[in-house]
């Protein structure tokens, strides 16, 4: 199979696309659908600091090294969830990525360890506040992105997430209709109000598997294995159907949520009535000071509630 | 041209490629030659959530894998 840009071998098929491309055509493929991404969104400029939010997987590290070479300025925070040997190996993926990739660029890496603040890892954690382990987990992890980007002052933060994420995602919220996470369904969320960070995904319109292709063409040193907590999730069967259904379909997922996105861009809110919005809702935490709804944060309550058992 | 070797006097034990895949680890053999393609639909697999490796090459579905070839079949899905 041949390349359908210049004619050397192809290392991958996108029938979405209906395109073969070699590793040079497809490396420029993905950075313009980056670029596409961050420039149709807003998401930052060249000037702007930006924080990645790292795992160890191939989305978060191939993020961190595409942004890195398209001339970002960006750096990363790992949580540490203390999963057993699980987080040990994909503790040690980052370092070795920060090491061999990220230093070059004088990129930095920030650790947030989840057992040394709360005295358990998420598994015990959740245990002691009677929640799912990735609810915990999620609300964890979005706390403590948020709060290292607004204290060391960061000007966005961006997350992995992919177009079977988001399609993933989609299908969920229609199945089950709820409306009110359509409306933040969005790869650009803006910093809405005081203590909020801007969240964006500049990685929305590539699937996994294109990703994954591009780390293995660059030698990007990813943890293969999947979080033993994310086992019987819905969103993975919901991954699944969609892949049948782009199997024989091919351009399901792209049209599924790139259409959702013209829709919504076309009937919602703007990014200034978000912003009122969530300013009529929201408020600091009497605890911590971070936007919630409530009095207390739903960090501050679970950390609360580990503590008097800890 | 399919090269065997004798196991016991007798009996010949066609070689075949190893294939690891990953999440869930299983290791298997499997005879070649055949394509990318027909590799997958063998393994009942689902092309849009796999990606197949040779050494550290990415190959396409039309890539016919042989024998002495190590193939690591590579799932792609995450995130729960």
């Amino acid at each position: 199979m041949r390349c359908r840009k210049c004619a050397h071998p192809a290392v991958i098929k996108m029938p979405r696309h209906n395109i073969s491309l070699c590793k040079d055509c497809f490396t420029e493929f993905v950075h313009n659908q980056v670029r596409r991404a961050i420039k149709a969104h807003r998401m930052f400029t060249a000037e702007d600091r930006i924080l990645v939010a790292v795992s160890g997987g191939k989305d978060s590290l191939t993020l961190w090294a595409i942004l890195l070479k398209l001339g970002y300025r960006a750096d990363a925070l790992y949580v540490d969830l203390g999963i057993g040997d699980y987080s040990l190996r994909s503790r040690q993926k980052v370092q070795r990525f920060t090491d061999t990739v990220a230093a070059a660029y004088a990129s930095n890496l920030h650790v947030h360890t989840v057992e040394q603040e709360q005295g358990a890892g998420i598994r015990e954690l959740a245990t002691l506040v009677h929640r799912p382990t990735c609810s915990t987990c999620g609300t964890v992890k979005r706390y403590q992105f948020n709060r290292v980007a607004i204290e060391q002052d960061y000007d966005a933060m961006a997350t992995g997430h992919n177009l079977d994420d988001e399609a993933a995602r989609l299908l969920g919220n229609v199945l089950h209709w709820q409306t009110d996470y359509l409306d933040k369904q969005t790869p650009s969320l803006p910093a809405s109000l005081g203590g909020f960070a801007k969240k964006v995904k500049p990685l929305y319109r590539l699937t996994e598997r294109e990703i994954a292709a591009y780390a293995v063409i660059h030698h990007i040193d990813y943890i293969v294995e999947e979080c033993p907590m994310a086992k019987g999730s819905k969103l993975l069967a919901y991954k699944h159907a969609l892949n049948r259904l782009e199997a024989d379909s091919p351009g399901t997922k792209h049209t599924f949520y790139l259409t959702f996105l013209d829709r919504q861009a076309k009937q919602q809110e703007t990014t200034g009535q978000i912003a009122q919005r969530d300013q009529e809702r929201l408020h600091p935490c009497t605890t911590c000071g971070q936007p919630t709804s409530t009095d207390v944060c739903s960090y501050c309550q679970m950390r609360a509630k580990a503590k008097a058992h800890v | 041209m399919v090269h065997c070797k004798p196991a016991s006097p007798g009996l010949m034990i066609r070689p075949a490629m190893k294939v690891i895949m990953t999440h869930p680890h299983k290791e298997l053999e499997v005879p070649g030659p055949t394509r990318v393609h027909q590799l997958l639909q063998r393994l009942d697999l689902t092309p849009e959530a796999y990606l197949v490796i040779r050494g550290d090459e990415l190959v396409t579905e039309d890539t016919v894998l042989r024998d002495s070839d190590s193939i690591e079949i590579r799932s792609v899905i995450s995130g729960g």
